[in-house]
Order: C-alpha cells, then sequence, then structure tokens
C-alpha cells in the first residue's frame, strides 16, 4: 500500500512536469504580449524593458520554464503578471475552497439522483420509466451546459417576476456557510452542474446493472431463495458499483477544477472563472498554476478511485 | 405423504421470440421418488435446462414462460405458488447447480458469506454465528481442507473444481429434498469431474436427496443415476432404468447417441459414429417424430404422427417411437 502511494506520487510529478511543458509552450508560442497587455495603449520603451526583466520574460524558453518548475518545487507559483506584483497563489486560495465546495455537492447530486436512476431503469429495462428516465437523462447530458444554465437562470428571473421572491441569478455566498441566503446562492448552480453530471452516472449506471444482472451468480443468488431485493441490493448493486468508483474518481478532478462554463456563467469566484479571465488576461504564471491544480486533481481522483477498488473488490490488490 | 417427491405432467415451457414461438419444453411428463438418482440426458438445445429451470421456476420471463402442465412437489403444484412461496422453496427444499462454477459464485463475498447466506436465509432464528458454523460444517463435508480458514476466502482464491464443491455445500446446506444439477461438471476437466460426481452422489445419499442429474455424457449418467430420461428436440424420447438404457436402448435416438459415445476397447482409428443432421427448429411446427429428419429407421408413418411415450415390453422401460427396438 505504502509502496504503491509512493509510486502513484512520483507519477504525480512526471504528470506535472508534461502538463505544466504542454501548457508553457503553447503559452510561450501563442501570438501576444502580456506586457503590453498589462500596460495598455501607452506606456515608455524603458518601463516595458524593465517588467520584462523582472518577471523573467527575457530569458530564453527553457530558462523560464526551468524557473517556473524550480519554484514550483516550493510550491510558489510565481506573480500574476494581470495584477501587478500579487502572488499567483494569493489569487487561487479563494478560487480553491469556492470550486470545492461546487464540485462535492456537484458529486452528491451525481451520486443520489444519477445511481438510483440508472438502478431503476435497469431493473424496468425497455418498458416506459425505462424510455422516460433514459429521455431525460439524454436531454440533460446532450445540452450543451451554457444553454442549460442560462434557461434556468431565465426561470429563474420569471419565477422573480411572477412572485416576487428575489432569488438571485447569479454569484455564490459565502464558501462552506449554509445560512438561508448561501443556500439560495448555491442551489441553482449545484443543481445544473449535478443534473449534467446525474445523466452520465444514470447512463453508466444503467449498463453496469444490466450487466451484472445477466451473471450467473444473480441466478445462483436466485436459486438459494434469496428475496429479490437482496438479489438486487446485495449481490448485484456492489459488483455493478465497481465500474462507476473509476468515473467517480476520474470525474472529481475535473469536476472540481473544470466547471469553467458553470462558474463563468453563474459569477461564481472559482478556479473556473480564474482560468479564464487569466487565459483572458494572458497571465501565464495564473495559466500554469490552474493547469497544475487540474492535473493534481485528476491524479488525485484516480487515486482515490484505485484505494476505493480495494474496498469494494476483494480481486484487486494495490501493488 | 404423497408417493412421488416430484410429479411433473404435461410442462410446457415456451420461450416467446422475435423468430416466433419456440417449444422449448413440450408436454413433458416423469416422476421421482425422494432419494432417487435420475438422469436427464440429451444434447444442447433439447430442452433439458428449461425443464430443470422450470421446477424451480427460474425461467427467463419475458420470453420464457411455462404455458401449461403442472410440477407437483410433494403434492403441491409449484406453478400455483407465488414468488414468495417460491423463494421460501428454493435454496432450502429444492437446490440447483449450474454449469460454470468459474461464474456461479458472487465475486465480491466470502465463500463462507455465501453458504451462510443460505442458511441464514431458510433456518429461522439461527444466528449469524451458527450460519457461520454450519457454513464450516459444509465445508468440511465437500471436503475443502482447512476450511476454517478457507471459508473466509473469496471465490477467485478457489480453483474451478473448488468452486462446484462450494455450490455442492451451499445447495445441501439446508437438506434440500431435491437437488438439481445442471451439467454440474461440464466446465471441469475429466480427473476432477469424477470426484465430484462422486461426492455429489455421496452427500446426496446420506442427507437423503433426490438428485436430478442434466447432461449430455451418458457416461456420466452410467455411474451416478438409477434411472435415464433422454430428451430431444423439447420432448422424452425415453425413460428406463439407466442398465436398460445401455444395454436394451428402445428409441433409435438413444441407440444414436450410444454408438457416438468412443470406447476405449475400439480398434484404434475407428471413426466416431456421430449422429447426422441437425435438431429441428424448435420455433417451427413439428409434424409427425421430431427425430424423424435424423432416424435411420424411419417410416412413412413417423413423418405424419407423434409418437406417444409408451411401455415397449420390457418392465419400466417407455420409448416415444412406433418402432422401438
Amino acid at each position: 500500500m505504502i509502496q504503491f502511494l509512493i509510486k502513484r506520487l512520483i507519477g504525480l510529478v512526471f504528470v506535472v512536469i508534461g502538463v505544466t511543458f504542454i501548457t508553457f509552450i503553447m503559452g510561450y508560442f501563442a501570438p501576444g504580449d502580456p506586457i503590453r497587455t498589462m500596460l495598455g495603449e501607452h506606456f515608455s520603451p524603458l518601463l516595458y524593458a524593465q517588467l520584462r526583466h523582472a518577471y523573467g520574460l527575457d530569458l530564453p524558453w527553457y530558462e523560464q520554464y526551468w524557473n517556473f518548475l524550480v519554484h514550483l518545487a516550493h510550491f510558489d507559483f510565481g506573480y500574476s503578471f494581470k495584477t501587478q506584483g500579487r502572488p499567483v497563489w494569493d489569487i487561487l486560495k479563494d478560487g480553491v475552497p469556492v470550486s470545492m465546495e461546487l464540485a462535492l455537492w456537484a458529486l452528491v447530486v451525481y451520486l443520489l439522483i444519477g445511481v438510483p436512476v440508472g438502478i431503476i431503469s435497469a431493473l424496468k429495462a425497455n418498458t416506459w420509466v425505462d424510455t422516460l428516465n433514459m429521455g431525460i437523462m439524454l436531454v440533460l447530458y446532450a445540452m450543451p451546459i451554457f444553454v442549460f444554465c442560462v434557461l434556468v437562470q431565465v426561470l429563474i428571473v420569471f419565477i422573480d417576476q411572477e412572485t416576487g421572491a428575489g432569488w438571485p441569478v447569479a454569484n455564490w455566498g459565502e464558501p462552506w456557510h449554509y445560512t438561508w441566503t448561501d443556500i439560495q446562492f448555491k442551489l441553482a448552480p449545484v443543481l445544473v452542474f449535478g443534473l449534467a453530471g446525474a445523466a452520465y452516472f444514470a447512463r453508466i449506471t444503467r449498463t453496469s446493472m444490466l450487466e451484472v444482472m445477466r451473471q450467473d451468480y444473480i441466478r445462483t443468488a436466485r436459486a438459494k431463495g434469496l428475496p429479490e431485493r437482496a438479489v438486487i441490493y446485495r449481490h448485484a448493486l456492489r459488483n455493478a458499483l465497481i465500474p462507476l468508483i473509476t468515473v467517480t474518481g476520474v470525474t472529481l478532478g475535473f469536476t472540481i477544477t473544470g466547471a469553467f462554463l458553470i462558474e463563468n456563467i453563474f459569477n461564481i469566484p472559482g478556479i473556473g472563472t480564474i482560468t479564464v479571465s487569466s487565459v483572458l488576461d494572458r497571465d501565464y504564471p495564473v495559466i500554469q498554476a490552474t493547469t497544475v491544480l487540474l492535473a493534481f486533481g485528476v491524479v488525485m481522483g484516480n487515486l482515490l478511485a484505485d484505494i476505493a477498488y480495494t474496498l469494494v473488490d476483494p480481486r484487486i490488490k494495490l501493488e | 405423504m404423497p408417493e412421488n417427491l416430484l410429479e411433473v405432467n404435461n410442462l410446457k415451457t415456451y420461450f416467446f421470440t422475435r423468430g416466433g414461438v419456440v417449444k422449448a419444453v413440450d408436454d413433458v411428463s416423469f416422476t421421482m421418488r425422494s432419494g432417487e438418482a435420475l438422469g436427464v440426458v440429451g444434447e444442447s438445445g433439447c430442452g433439458k435446462s428449461v425443464t430443470a429451470l422450470s421446477i424451480i421456476r427460474l425461467i427467463a420471463s419475458p420470453p420464457g414462460k411455462i404455458v401449461g402442465g403442472e410440477i407437483l412437489f410433494n403434492g403441491e403444484n409449484i406453478l400455483e405458488k407465488n414468488n414468495e412461496e417460491m423463494t421460501e422453496l428454493r435454496g432450502s427444499k429444492i437446490s440447483m447447480i449450474f454449469q460454470d462454477p468459474m461464474t456461479s459464485l458472487n465475486p465480491v463475498f466470502t465463500i463462507g458469506y455465501q453458504i451462510a447466506e443460505t442458511v441464514k436465509r431458510h433456518r429461522k432464528g439461527i444466528s449469524n454465528d451458527q450460519a457461520w458454523q454450519r457454513a464450516i460444517e459444509m465445508l468440511d463435508l465437500v471436503r475443502i481442507p482447512d476450511a476454517r480458514r478457507r471459508a473466509k476466502s473469496y471465490p477467485h482464491e478457489f480453483s474451478g473444481g473448488m468452486r462446484q464443491r462450494v455450490m455442492i455445500a451451499i445447495a445441501l446446506a439446508c437438506n434440500p429434498q431435491l437437488l438439481i444439477a445442471d451439467e454440474p461438471t461440464t466446465a471441469l476437466d475429466v480427473t476432477i469431474q469424477a470426484q465430484i460426481l462422486e461426492l455429489m452422489k455421496g452427500l446426496a445419499k446420506e442427507f437423503g436427496t433426490a438428485l436430478m442429474l442434466i447432461t449430455h455424457d451418458l457416461g456420466v449418467v452410467a455411474g451416478t443415476c438409477e434411472d435415464v430420461i433422454v430428451m430431444y428436440a423439447g420432448h422424452i424420447v425415453e425413460s428406463a432404468p439407466v442398465r436398460q438404457i445401455f444395454q436394451t436402448p428402445a428409441h433409435p435416438y438413444t441407440i444414436g447417441l450410444l454408438q457416438s459415445i468412443p470406447r476405449l476397447d475400439e480398434k484404434r482409428g475407428t471413426r466416431l459414429t456421430p449422429i447426422p443432421g441437425q435438431p429441428p427448429d424448435l420455433s417451427r411446427e413439428i409434424i409427425g417424430c421430431p427425430y424423424a429428419s435424423r432416424c435411420p429407421r424411419v417410416q412413412p408413418r413417423c413423418r405424419q404422427e407423434r409418437p406417444e411415450l409408451k411401455p415397449v415390453g420390457r418392465g419400466e422401460q417407455l420409448a416415444a417411437c412406433f418402432y422401438p427396438s
């Protein structure tokens, strides 16, 4: 186990190097100049040169990248271009808890809605219940998330106008606080994000459950005289959830740092919003940092999935 | 107490598929006494497994459905029982063992748990600890060495033969009156086959359990069963005590099956004698004897009328043939 974790952490180092190298090269060769963006229309050439030097942008690309890695090893993401002199971590540290909160609640919705819907569909496979379930899920899954967001916002505005409820259409509230006002802010984005993912989980659960229900050991369980609910919830479900663990692990990483559209549309100050605005501002240090966070999230999600596997499936040992 | 443990009368199990109605079991009748060992023989698709699954009421529905007949178990018609009554019966009075032991056990539960679960289900008021003790006892009986420790193992840690022993342990844990074994040794290699059959036969005798052994291998039947039913295309074509089947087979299909068994005392290089042709398509209406198209002794009458299962004049031997040997 310890050995496995060490191997994974070493793997993480290489993943981070690979991912940051690609983003670095892309940023380096992309047209545009961050200092010019920073200074605006009118600036003195001297100031320009000074700033270039201060940010190390006058160095060759490999030295720039090397410096970045050295700083990263000290958990130092450097300084933002955009908000001059502000450490990157200072910008991110407010976004991380917000994005984690959004992601965790969305994950709860995935599991609490997606998994039961998938099970019901599988047990009623090819009946109208299944068709209706999967129809709704397909719409949720196929609809672009930005369309879904805007639809929900329009709906909220409509309800507000009709009833004078004053439900907020955007913003987030205090992270990890749950007063009524906070809940009002958080409910809509969590549901939108959660339902879109739940649709995916429902489909996977259905497929997996159908597969398991065909297995010989399910027939054995029935031949033993177990009541149907024991056959389903004890013998089938435990096996059907195994593939879901992988999906949950992979999704977790992306969910935390990848809610670009939702965060932007609902104006949520999370990592996603920070990433998008830093891309627009050519704020390379911030882009690099969010990329590292994304890679870290995905690797950690996979790691958790692997550990969870061993708890559920006795055939798998971590070595 | 009724005379027969099991009495199947005119059982019809059909499958309703897009390609038509497949009459997998069509008008099958037979009886079993308590403690008897009955062999059911026939090639793939002849309806032997469907007969077994009908008795334990585990036909996948849809598409399968028992459309006619009755199955009397201890004088009570199983087909009239509701689902709850059936789950009471399964695993306690009637148990079943399946063909492939590699996939018949749930991979995520321990062997001991899977045995104890059955005991716990059917013995009211038994504690978890007592059920576990019974599981260990059963593992001992099916000769799993070091049962106390092995009960905590998972199926993937067991070989195929050992898993089939575990299946036998599960099936017999509640002292059933009837054990249905559907090709229990087909997936195992020959040396293990003999051990498993021996074990199953011995335990069935010890427990006073009637054994219904389904197989396509007449050799398996010879050493294990007292009576034999030969099935073909959803019908019983011959039924007789085991010795008569081998010494004086009456139905041409039985004769064909016996001739197709390779023999040790044959000259080397002798070719096998297969039965030519294929079994009929069960989704089509069959007029006359279902074996007529492959029968070497076919007569015009065979193609027009279906022969009934009748005594052939040698005691208990019955055959569905107009011209039995």
